[in-house]
């Protein structure tokens, strides 16, 4: 047995070092074709169905997602699509699927009874305006929607602000997903595919060390910042508009952030609404009041009541004009 | 012996615990947050220098940092203007030798005229589509600030009327994590040159794998059929997606090689052809951007392609002439 398993062992080692070998001598007559790099596509996983329990509260949330990793069940006989694309606060994760702004909608606009619609929630935790838009190329467009909403502004703001550009951004809102050592592409793959729980529990319960950002304090937004954000929402504008999709901004409510962070975002505001656009101003929709709100930027269910009301209003004005 | 074999067991049992351990911690508290999906590149690997052989000869093909192919002899660090070229095989023109290829020869060509003012940089690849070609104008071509993009639609019509969608078939965008994913990370991680070696001396030694997709026509019965609304959208935001970045843009149409067509596809490669480049030429009227008509320009003969639809040196130089010529008038224009 052990004579065996010494044979076997040797050859083994033979045959990788023999691997090694020929893979590092191979580069003399040619190199690598295929690329290693990968865009990000942040998305919940796909088929989900899982419940979870919110820590402060102890309400127990019924978490799903469909085939392509939007927070709804999969649907027949739809005849009309909405997509939401944007941050946490598209997503609501923290509040009841019936409590979001997105199947609010989508029963009101059911409830109309012309047509069966379904409203898509591709709302991910700390997208940008850019991974959104990613998503809206590589799964939104197949569904042929008749609306898009795309509400993004402060997690923007905050990348921007440290990276200055989307394209420099360097964790896991980047644009590409490679800018590692092939080691380090190969555990964060092990991380990500095969330990995921495990990575998340351990990073839920703080025994993980998070980045701090040292520069945090200097700011690195300025024009190009500007130009950049406003350029994104043209790009989706301008795709929506060639594939007949009609694409609505929203601006982002919140209750409270801190004052330059404010400042930035008006100033967004104010050049998004001076645009062509089509936008809804939820930021000055959404009064600021703490009954409307969980936390400094997430809506609570009576805050995705009033934004189911008002997306609904818009969308029935827009229907009229046609 | 004794000490290996205990190091090999523990190595064991700790793997399987920790797949356990993996496994039931969802059934106890957190929702699956792991990201199975990404969306390809579809690009040559950055920093890297292919050399390859094809019909007995050497050709060497050089890619930067950010994944395009460039000629160093020809671009300089400097602050320069740039020009980024966008297409599949007939614009990466892989089969003539380095310094001649359509994209050195039209930055060498604009740079005896412009004082080394140009540096070019190419993005395309064989096969890929106008859905691909969106996807690199916004991931790579965007963040380098380009002066000018070249680009030529190829391989559309043959794809849509294999799959009626981009969203649908071989080339769609996504990565879905699997089991052959977890190969496929082990072999690039570890093995990488081997596996290309084995690939490319099969796919590079067959010269009918260098034609393009659009040349090669498998179900005639559904040609006529073919929608090609999907193109025009994508070809037209490109094209858009453009404009928002102040980037000039010059659209050549697709040009073939009567030549090489076999008898029997004559009147169905001019059909393809001129369907999609009708919609070329009508999108690029409608949205006001410079047109190269190379479909009407260039011979349709092996004099300027070595196949049914590659430049040769003489091609590369003749169609290089037109491209730099483009540039010139917009360079006049804007001065």
């Amino acid at each position: 047995m052990i004579r065996i398993f010494k044979t076997l062992l040797i050859n083994l080692t033979v045959l990788i070092v023999g691997l090694i070998l020929v893979e590092k001598l191979l580069p003399v007559i040619t190199l690598p074709v295929y690329s290693e790099r990968t865009i990000n596509l942040r998305e919940h996983s796909p088929n989900q169905n899982k419940t979870f329990t919110i820590n402060k509260t102890d309400e127990k949330i019924n978490f799903f997602t469909n085939n392509d990793g939007f927070l709804n069940e999969d649907k027949n006989n739809i005849e009309s699509i909405i997509i939401f694309l944007g941050g946490s606060t598209v997503e609501n994760i923290q509040l009841k699927h019936k409590d979001r702004f997105t199947y609010k909608l989508q029963s009101k606009l059911n409830n109309l009874g012309s047509v069966k619609t379904q409203v898509l929630n591709g709302g991910v935790s700390g997208s940008n305006n850019i991974n959104s838009l990613f998503s809206y190329l590589a799964k939104g467009l197949k569904y042929k929607p008749k609306y898009v909403f795309l509400m993004g502004t402060l997690n923007d703001v905050g990348q921007l602000s440290s990276y200055n550009s989307y394209w420099e951004v360097d964790n896991n809102q980047s644009i590409l997903n490679s800018s590692q050592s092939k080691l380090f592409l190969f555990l964060n793959y092990l991380k990500t595919y095969w330990f995921t729980n495990i990575y998340y529990h351990l990073k839920s319960i703080n025994l993980l060390p998070s980045k701090i950002n040292k520069n945090e304090s200097k700011s690195r937004f300025n024009d190009s910042s500007i130009i950049e954000y406003i350029r994104v929402i043209n790009l989706f504008e301008k795709i929506s508009e060639e594939f007949d999709i009609k694409f609505v901004f929203l601006t982002e409510p919140y209750f409270n952030i801190p004052h330059q962070e404010k400042s930035i975002v008006e100033s967004l505001n104010k050049i998004i609404l001076e645009s062509e656009v089509n936008v809804i101003d939820l930021e000055s929709l959404i009064p600021k009041e703490k009954k409307y709100f969980i936390d400094n930027t997430h809506l609570n269910s009576e805050g995705n009541k009033l934004v189911s009301n008002i997306i609904f209003e818009k969308i029935k004005s827009l229907e009229q004009t046609k | 012996m004794k000490t290996f074999k205990i190091i090999f067991y523990n190595i064991i049992i700790l793997f399987l615990l920790i797949i356990i351990v993996e496994n039931t911690i969802p059934y106890l508290t957190d929702i699956k947050i792991g990201r199975e999906r990404y969306i390809m590149t579809d690009e040559y690997q950055p920093n890297s220098n292919l050399k390859y052989l094809f019909n007995g000869e050497v050709y060497k093909k050089s890619i930067d940092e950010n994944g395009f192919s460039v000629n160093n002899q020809i671009n300089s660090k400097e602050n320069k203007k740039s020009i980024y070229f966008l297409g599949s095989s007939n614009v990466e023109t892989i089969y003539v030798k380095e310094g001649k290829r359509l994209s050195d020869l039209t930055i060498s060509k604009l740079n005896r005229i412009y004082d080394d003012k140009f540096n070019g940089y190419n993005s395309s690849k064989g096969g890929l589509n106008t859905s691909h070609m969106l996807k690199h104008l916004i991931f790579k071509i965007i963040p380098q600030k380009p002066d000018y993009i070249f680009l030529m639609p190829t391989n559309d019509y043959s794809y849509l009327l294999e799959y009626n969608s981009y969203n649908k078939g071989p080339k769609t965008h996504f990565f879905k994590s699997n089991i052959f994913h977890f190969f496929k990370i082990i072999k690039d991680t570890f093995i990488p040159n081997i596996y290309v070696f084995l690939r490319s001396s099969i796919e590079f030694q067959i010269p009918s794998l260098g034609i393009d997709d659009d040349l090669r026509i498998k179900n005639k019965n559904k040609i006529k059929e073919t929608q090609l609304d999907e193109f025009e959208n994508y070809f037209r935001s490109t094209i858009k997606i453009c404009k928002v970045f102040n980037i000039q843009t010059i659209i050549g149409t697709q040009f073939y090689n009567i030549e090489a067509v076999d008898k029997n596809k004559v009147e169905l490669s001019k059909y393809m052809n001129s369907k999609i480049n009708n919609i070329v030429r009508k999108v690029s009227r409608e949205e006001g951007t410079l047109l190269l008509d190379l479909d009407s320009l260039v011979p349709k003969n092996f004099k300027y392609m070595y196949d049914a639809g590659h430049l040769n040196e003489l091609g590369c130089d003749y169609v290089s002439d037109l491209i730099s010529q483009k540039v010139i008038d917009l360079e006049n224009e804007n001065n």
